[in-house]
């Protein structure tokens, strides 16, 4: 019996007996430890052999038969000869706790929960997990667990909650033992902790979704408003063609396309004024204009020549006559061209009120061929020229100033030519006003027109131009002697039929 | 002397004409002068001028009616036109209907003894031939004489009274 006794490990059997049917004890070990019968027969032991055939059973309780007195798991079995249906004998074996703390070791490694171990009476065969120093908080959550549990319930697993925590118990059959799992409410939380993190995250993220989303749907709205309120408010009633763009499918849209008709409505509105007060502009234009009505003012003119005259003042006569003559050739409506004797007749009228204002500051004499007499010339051309003589020619003279001006043909065209002995032109001004022809038109403008003056020849050129093209020539030059000569060179144009 | 009515609806204008210009020197009389067409026609009855002198533009009645109207009184009634401003359609018109010439406001001497002077021309150059149509007439008609006698005339170029045969 003894080999049979050293090949069971005493690593995990503390204590071993071999009961038979002959009433013998065959111990292991045999370190002088009694077996007691009445223990055995008053024991739990005793009881679950008597419930199984030949099974083998865990046994939760205290030593009474090897009298270690230790509490602790026990295996009994009834050994059975099946060709006798009496008891062979009895096999118990009392387990060291090294069992369970190996069974535990494959428990989890985390040390936050607690194992337990019951037996079917409730009683607490081992736990696991609990500080030592916590023996009272121990015993009330044991309390609290054979509460809940039904250690007799033969079920395979059960879940169960329990103050600070879930209880995962499960009853082994075979062995008659429930295990016990409570996992405190933090581990569950900490693994829900996982959980809820996502959860957060995913509401997070649903949460940005959302507001961009309801932001976006918003803004498909407000933008196309703010862009209706913009454009109301920065019409400043000059413009209108900031019109409303917008394209939004709603009811917005009316809106806009309700502003921009006002608009356009308005605008023809305003046309209609503008044209209305241009009317009325023109209308006062025309009675402007009749008042200056030609023949109003040549017979204002002539009434005051009369006047003159019954009163005997030469004087005052000249000068209204030659008034008189300058007007009806200038005013004269018409396609702007004058036989040479006409625009010569004007020139001289010109120079007779200025030679009367100046008080003979200069004589002048005016000559026409008779060849070119009836050719047609532009009208007013000499008069600037003349002009520009009298204020820089004679500037500083107070007499003997001359003026010649003579008409002819010359090379086959019409030849003016302007002489005054006053100051002789200056070298860069006498080239600048010999090239203009090669001038550009635009700065022509610019070079000539000045604060003091220049717009006459300015304006003479341009018309000329604008007629003649390139036919033309204006020459101004120095002669011997001194003073300016100005010549101008016109193309010929045949003589109309005069009345 | 020329008999001579002034019309210009401008009373300075008139006063000017009438006043400022020697008519003396130009052979001729102002017999009256007026400010509108209606009192021309009636001095032109009354007075029976050789020559109106008249402006062209008039209220009511223009300066060319007055030429129609006034020939009507009186067929060899002379006609010069006075205008403010060159308008050789007026001036054309004016001619057309009889004028005798035109003259520009304001008017200048040499240019009215011009035209006086070639009107003057005209006139008398008129009056002698009336004179000689009205002698030719009294030949013809008032006294007998026969045809070879006028013939006789035209041969001379003379007219002259024969007062027989025997004299020619």
């Amino acid at each position: 019996m003894s080999n049979v006794w050293n090949r069971i490990s005493s690593k995990y059997v503390k204590n071993g007996v071999y009961l038979d049917n002959k009433g013998h004890a065959y111990i292991k070990g045999n370190r002088g430890l009694t077996f007691s019968w009445d223990a055995y027969e008053a024991s739990k032991l005793f009881l679950a052999t008597q419930e199984s055939y030949g099974k083998l059973q865990w046994v939760w309780t205290e030593d009474t038969i090897f009298g270690t007195g230790e509490t602790g798991i026990f295996l009994i079995r009834n050994v059975r000869n099946v060709d006798r249906p009496e008891l062979s004998g009895v096999l118990i074996l009392q387990m060291n706790s090294y069992l369970m703390e190996e069974a535990m070791k494959k428990a989890d490694a985390s040390e936050q929960l607690f194992y337990y171990i019951f037996d079917g009476e409730g009683q607490l065969c081992y736990e696991k997990g609990w500080e030592k120093g916590d023996e009272e908080k121990q015993q009330e959550q044991i309390k609290r667990i054979a509460e809940v549990l039904d250690f007799s319930k033969k079920s395979e697993i059960e879940v169960n909650p329990v103050q600070g925590g879930i209880l995962f118990s499960c009853y082994e059959p075979g062995f008659g033992l429930t295990v016990v799992t409570e996992v405190p409410d933090n581990v569950i939380y900490e693994m829900t902790r996982l959980v809820n993190l996502t959860l957060l995250l995913i509401a997070a993220v649903m949460f940005l979704i959302a507001a961009a989303a309801s932001l976006g749907m918003a803004y498909h709205f407000t933008k196309p408003i703010s862009e209706i309120s913009q454009t109301m408010e920065h019409f400043d009633g000059s413009s209108f063609d900031d019109k409303i763009k917008i394209n939004t499918r709603t009811e917005l849209d009316t809106i806009g396309s309700s502003y921009n008709s006002m608009l356009s409505r308005m605008e023809q509105l305003v046309l209609k004024v503008k044209e209305k007060e241009r009317e009325v502009w023109s209308l006062e234009l025309d009675s402007l204009y009749y008042q200056l009505n030609p023949h109003f003012l040549y017979n204002t003119l002539d009434n005051i020549y009369m006047m003159a005259r019954i009163a005997k003042q030469k004087e005052i006569m000249n000068m209204i006559h030659a008034l008189s003559r300058l007007l009806k050739i200038s005013l004269n409506k018409g396609d702007g061209m004058l036989t040479v004797e006409e625009e010569l007749e004007h020139v001289a009228s010109y120079l007779e009120i200025q030679k009367m204002r100046f008080g003979d500051k200069f004589r002048y004499q005016v000559k026409c061929e008779e060849d070119v007499k009836n050719y047609q010339t532009m009208k007013l051309l000499l008069q600037p020229i003349v002009e520009n003589s009298v204020k820089y020619g004679f500037a500083g003279m107070q007499s003997e100033g001359v003026i010649f001006i003579s008409a002819g043909l010359q090379e086959g065209r019409i030849c003016f030519s302007v002489y005054n002995n006053g100051k002789s032109i200056e070298k860069e001004k006498q080239h600048q006003l010999n090239h203009l022809k090669q001038m550009a038109p635009d700065g022509l403008k610019e070079s000539l027109v000045t604060e003091k003056g220049g717009f006459g020849i300015y304006n003479i050129v341009t018309r000329m131009r604008m007629k003649y093209g390139e036919a033309f020539d204006i020459v101004y030059s120095v002669p011997e002697g001194g003073g300016t000569l100005c010549t101008l060179y016109l193309p010929l144009i045949s003589p109309k039929k005069a009345v | 002397m020329l008999k001579l009515i002034l019309v210009d609806d401008e009373w300075i204008i008139l006063k000017g004409l009438e006043t400022t210009y020697d008519w003396g020197s130009m052979g001729c009389e102002v017999a009256g002068t007026a400010t509108s067409a209606e009192a021309a026609l009636e001095l032109i009855k009354e007075k029976q001028p050789d020559v109106v002198i008249t402006d062209i533009q008039m209220q009511e009645m223009s300066g060319l009616a007055l030429l129609e109207k006034g020939k009507q009184i009186k067929e060899d009634l002379q006609f010069i036109i006075m205008s403010a401003y060159r308008d050789f359609e007026y001036a054309r018109i004016a001619c057309e209907r009889g004028a005798f010439s035109y003259l520009l406001k304001p008017i200048e001497e040499e240019k009215l003894e011009q035209v006086m002077g070639e009107l003057q021309k005209k006139i008398s150059k008129e009056t002698a031939l009336q004179k000689e149509h009205e002698n030719w007439r009294q030949l013809l008609l008032e006294e007998n004489i026969g045809l070879s006698g006028i013939l006789l005339q035209k041969k001379n170029r003379q007219l002259k009274h024969i007062a027989s045969p025997a004299e020619f």
